[in-house]
């Protein structure tokens, strides 16, 4: 982050902190707006969390890092999510898994592409096990899917 | 507060209401296991699970951690040393040794119970002699009031870590996590002139003591002790030998007056 990015990123979280009143049971709350705002909580936003709502920082990123909804690195501009729950993985999700790592050009345990385009994540159950096995690229939900179904989806993306 | 009478493995005890069941067994001499408790934090988190004993209550006869179960008028009896009670902690300590099959203090326990190997499959990670237990983090937080350490992660990814695994700023190097932790994960390294909280900390700068010239405390914790001190904090000037020391020497001035 830039120096100018870091100072809208403190200004912003203020008024996120503001709007909860500064209260220390809203961290959660709090937090989820950040991300919202940013697509991750990034480090200076977490540091002026934990000094406004005395929450010392071990604290705050205990919760940060323990729910799948918030992220610590910056998001690529598409996300896709690929169901691991169980009818996805019967189906054969970690062969679209490995499928998009090819494509996308993705090291084991790299999340984002180099140039920032896509994040690849793992959930777990999207809640439609009907369409297993099945993905969502930006919310939007890909079902019934196999491997070679990949290189469609990614296309639509640019 | 009223009192409440129960029996633990047949032997009447007392205690108040609310006390925690580890407590009053400690207390009563009973030994129960607890790797994760400790005298000094006063809640305990209830994380190892080998303190797992079977309880009879009025209604209900279970087996729950005696850390965290405050006790009631419907427990009527403990006992600690039943064949289900012993099956459970194995089972948990099986999995303490998944988890850190080379610590010693894990292994040593797991022994004193009969458990020559586990049979999970172990997690390659980093700082693999940490059971999780939270002692260090719960010290740091809530008694030292440093908060320069916490947990991250879920699941088996799970473990304790300085913020963004930096060296942690917020550490006063004093040492109480390594104090505590049951199984030395964590480590005081010193040398003649600065102190490492491994893997925490950053090496930091040791006050010499003004009469031995030995290094007494960390520059961040004098300073830290100063402030919650306020004018008192003239009583910080030393180290502890010393201070033992100088007070012997007073008290013997006293008696020897006195003769």
């Amino acid at each position: 982050m830039t120096v100018a990015e870091t100072e809208n990123a403190i200004k912003h979280t203020d008024g996120v902190i503001e709007s909860y009143g500064a209260k220390r049971c809203d961290l959660i709350h709090i937090l989820q707006d950040v991300q919202e705002e940013y697509d991750y909580l990034p480090r200076p936003a977490l540091e002026r969390v934990s000094e406004k709502l005395n929450v010392s920082l071990p604290e705050v990123l205990r919760v940060a890092t323990f729910y799948a909804a918030f992220s610590l690195e910056p998001r690529g501009e598409h996300l896709i999510t690929v169901c691991t729950g169980t009818a996805c993985h019967v189906k054969g999700a970690p062969r679209l898994i490995d499928a998009l790592q090819r494509d996308l050009g993705l090291e084991e345990g790299q999340e984002t592409t180099d140039d920032m385009k896509f994040t690849l994540r793992e959930v777990r159950c999207v809640g439609c096990c009907s369409l297993a096995p099945v993905l969502t690229v930006d919310g939007r939900i890909h079902g019934n899917l196999a491997p070679e179904d990949i290189s469609d989806i990614l296309e639509d993306c640019f | 507060m009223s009192e409440i009478h129960f029996n633990i493995n047949g032997k009447e005890v007392t205690c108040r209401r609310d006390e925690m069941l580890l407590d009053v067994a400690l207390r009563h001499g009973i030994d129960i296991p607890a790797p994760c408790h400790h005298f000094a934090l006063p809640e305990d988190y209830g994380a190892c699970r080998l303190c797992l004993v079977e309880i009879e209550e009025e209604r209900w006869t279970g087996v729950d951690a005696a850390c965290t179960y405050p006790v009631r008028e419907k427990c009527i009896a403990v006992r600690t040393d039943t064949e289900e009670v012993r099956r459970y902690r194995q089972l948990n300590l099986q999995l303490l040794l998944a988890r850190c099959p080379e610590s010693e203090s894990v292994r040593d326990l797991a022994r004193s119970m009969d458990v020559e190997a586990s049979r999970f499959p172990g997690i390659q990670r980093q700082n693999s002699d940490c059971i999780l237990c939270g002692l260090c983090v719960n010290v740091c937080e809530n008694l030292i009031g440093a908060g320069a350490i916490g947990f991250v992660g879920r699941g088996a990814e799970r473990r304790v870590a300085a913020p963004f695994d930096e060296p942690a700023s917020q550490c006063i190097g004093c040492g109480a996590c390594a104090e505590v932790c049951p199984t030395n994960a964590i480590k005081t390294i010193e040398t003649e002139d600065e102190r490492t909280i491994k893997p925490f900390s950053p090496p930091l700068k040791l006050v010499k003591c003004p009469e031995c010239g030995k290094g007494c405390m960390t520059e961040k914790q004098l300073e830290f002790m100063k402030t919650q001190l306020g004018n008192k904090s003239d009583v910080l000037a030393g180290c502890p030998a010393c201070k033992v020391r100088r007070r012997a020497q007073e008290f013997a001035a006293v008696l020897r007056g006195k003769e």
